[in-house]
């Protein structure tokens, strides 16, 4: 890279060799207040920092203070007036009627102001929660559209195909049977295909047993390997990281009884989070079985936790067995089909 | 104008002598780079003296000298004056909320951690701090035993993986304070050593994880028409 051309120093460097050897402690700064989370910045090298309760250029050295002039005694306080006690008294009045009506306004006036009280938080929670139910309910809602719209385009392909050929029913059986394991192999609803399926009488009843366990997510869909991996570390976190840390406590203390300086700490009594982390090391490698395997044995405290997340995870390794089956009874199928 | 800073929340795990390294390396391929050294005890600075003492040109790397409340005007005016091309801010070890600030306007930040359970213990609270400011962030492993198979750095690295980028490991080397007693770098003090190695090689990684986050001055539309 070519040396670009040193340009003359603004006085805010230090002269060579005579830079302060003492800085102000950090400690010493008053606490700013918190400032709002980080927004996502676009890469850039020439966006001004951002703004600070900073003075502004040039930096001088503090200079001396002057001697200040002698403090003036200040004069004798009046005695209060009555007009100055009745005016107290108000004053006294209108703290004691906030005092009594702020439990009811807090939650309001405080969210007003953007400060998030447990309440408030709970009612943003809530209402961001129902909202995305909504728009999950609608999208759900959109895709069944979709889709018996898009089967009732291929039924009637599937009737000309059929008038066509003689082999249109074998055809639509296997049309149907192949949309019923596209849909269970995503997060895609299911119910419609296998309605379809059923009715052309695509052989869908030799699969009927392991549908019925998978019945409860007919209409929602069954949930994918990666939206398993993203919920499972969520609740990884949430059920083992009991402050605020970021490392799990399970990885430090791993390193801790690994170094030699520290391995006379006792060993850890609940195996959970030996087991979280070997199911997350599982879950890496893709094998989701193992990972469920690992989950179950996490101890009493932790099982509600991953309760939901076991039971979506049995869903999709079953989904997965059920899409291989039929994908050997479709390659079974259409072998019968006529070149 | 870039920034990088070097962050930690344990004293003595060798963020100054990063910073000079990776700032010298900086230098030596033609940026102009400035160190800022708000830690107390301004070993950067102090080395910074013994490198430039009697020099009469101006140096490069500079040093700006300001308190850690007027740092950020001092980067608006290093910013508006475009005489700076990267920036080093080495901090001292703590999670003070002012730190948050610097954190923000950095383009890449560097946690330095020595591979042992207490520095491992200490790492969560700032790396939620560089969480928070939503800044690039990776972290070194320093001061690791030198050799082929250590347990310690063996298991260091993944856990740190685990959490976020590991931009290298660099060994506890001799020529280090060797070269800092005299004002110097490891790269420079003994090219060809491993300790140059080390650090050639992480500001390799540390100089490509600063141009991901440039982007250069969009052109003078109009001087071209």
């Amino acid at each position: 890279m070519a040396r670009k051309p040193q340009t003359e120093l603004p006085d805010v460097f230090a002269k060579p060799g005579q830079a302060p050897q003492r800085n102000t402690p950090i400690e010493d700064l008053p606490k700013p207040a918190e400032p709002a989370p980080a927004q996502p910045r676009a890469p850039s090298g020439d966006q001004p920092a951002p703004a600070a309760a900073t003075p502004a250029l040039p930096v001088p050295a503090p200079a001396a203070r002057p001697a200040s002039p002698p403090r003036a005694v200040p004069p004798p306080c009046p005695a209060p007036s009555r007009s100055a006690a009745r005016g107290v008294a108000m004053l006294a009045g209108a703290a004691v009627l906030v005092a009594l009506l702020a439990p009811l306004l807090e939650d309001d006036l405080l969210g007003h102001y953007g400060f998030a009280t447990p309440a408030f938080r709970a009612q943003h929670e809530t209402a961001l929660m129902l909202s995305r139910q909504e728009q999950k309910l609608r999208e759900l809602e959109q895709r069944l559209n979709e889709a018996v719209a898009q089967l009732t385009a291929t039924s009637a392909d599937l009737q000309q195909s059929a008038m066509r050929s003689t082999d249109g029913v074998a055809w639509g059986r296997l049309l149907s049977l192949g949309r019923v394991a596209d849909a269970l192999r995503g997060p895609t609803p299911f119910a419609v295909d296998l309605a379809i399926a059923k009715s052309v009488g695509a052989g869908i009843d030799e699969f009927q047993p392991d549908l019925g366990k998978l019945s409860a997510y007919a209409n929602t869909g069954v949930p994918t390997f990666a939206d398993l991996n993203r919920e499972f570390r969520r609740i990884a976190d949430e059920a083992l990281r009991p402050g605020r840390g970021i490392l799990p406590t399970g990885l430090v203390r791993r390193l801790t009884e690994l170094n030699q300086w520290t391995s006379s700490s006792p060993p850890p009594a609940d195996p959970t989070p030996e087991l979280v982390q070997s199911a997350t090391a599982r879950l890496n490698d893709g094998d989701l079985a193992e990972t469920i395997a690992l989950v179950r044995q996490v101890s009493g405290a932790y099982q509600g936790a991953f309760a939901g997340w076991l039971q979506d995870a049995q869903a999709r390794v079953n989904a997965d067995a059920l899409v291989r089956r039929i994908d050997r009874s479709l390659t079974a199928l259409a072998r019968e089909l006529p070149r | 104008m870039q920034i990088l800073m070097f962050a930690k929340q344990k004293g003595g795990v060798g963020a100054s002598t990063l910073a000079r390294e990776m700032g010298t390396l900086a230098a030596a391929g033609g940026e102009r780079v400035v160190f800022v050294d708000l830690d107390p005890q301004a070993s950067l600075s102090k080395w910074w003296n013994r490198r430039t003492a009697g020099a009469a040109d101006p140096p490069n790397p500079a040093l700006a000298a300001t308190r850690p409340d007027q740092l950020l005007g001092v980067l608006n005016h290093l910013r508006a004056t475009d005489s700076t091309d990267l920036v080093v801010i080495d901090v001292p070890p703590s999670v003070h909320g002012f730190l948050l600030g610097i954190m923000q306007a950095a383009d890449v930040i560097i946690i330095p951690v020595r591979p042992t359970a207490d520095d491992f213990e200490a790492l969560p609270d700032i790396v939620d701090m560089v969480e928070r400011a939503g800044r690039r962030y990776a972290f070194v492993l320093t001061q690791a035993p030198t050799g082929r198979r250590i347990r310690a750095v063996e298991e260091a690295v993944p856990i740190l993986a685990r959490q976020g980028r590991v931009a290298g490991v660099v060994r506890f080397r001799g020529a280090f304070p060797a070269a800092g007693a005299v004002g110097r770098t490891a790269t420079e003090y003994e090219p060809n050593g491993k300790a140059a190695a080390e650090m050639t090689e992480l500001w390799a990684y540390v100089g490509a994880e600063l141009r991901k986050m440039h982007r250069p001055p969009p052109s003078n539309l109009a001087a071209v028409v």
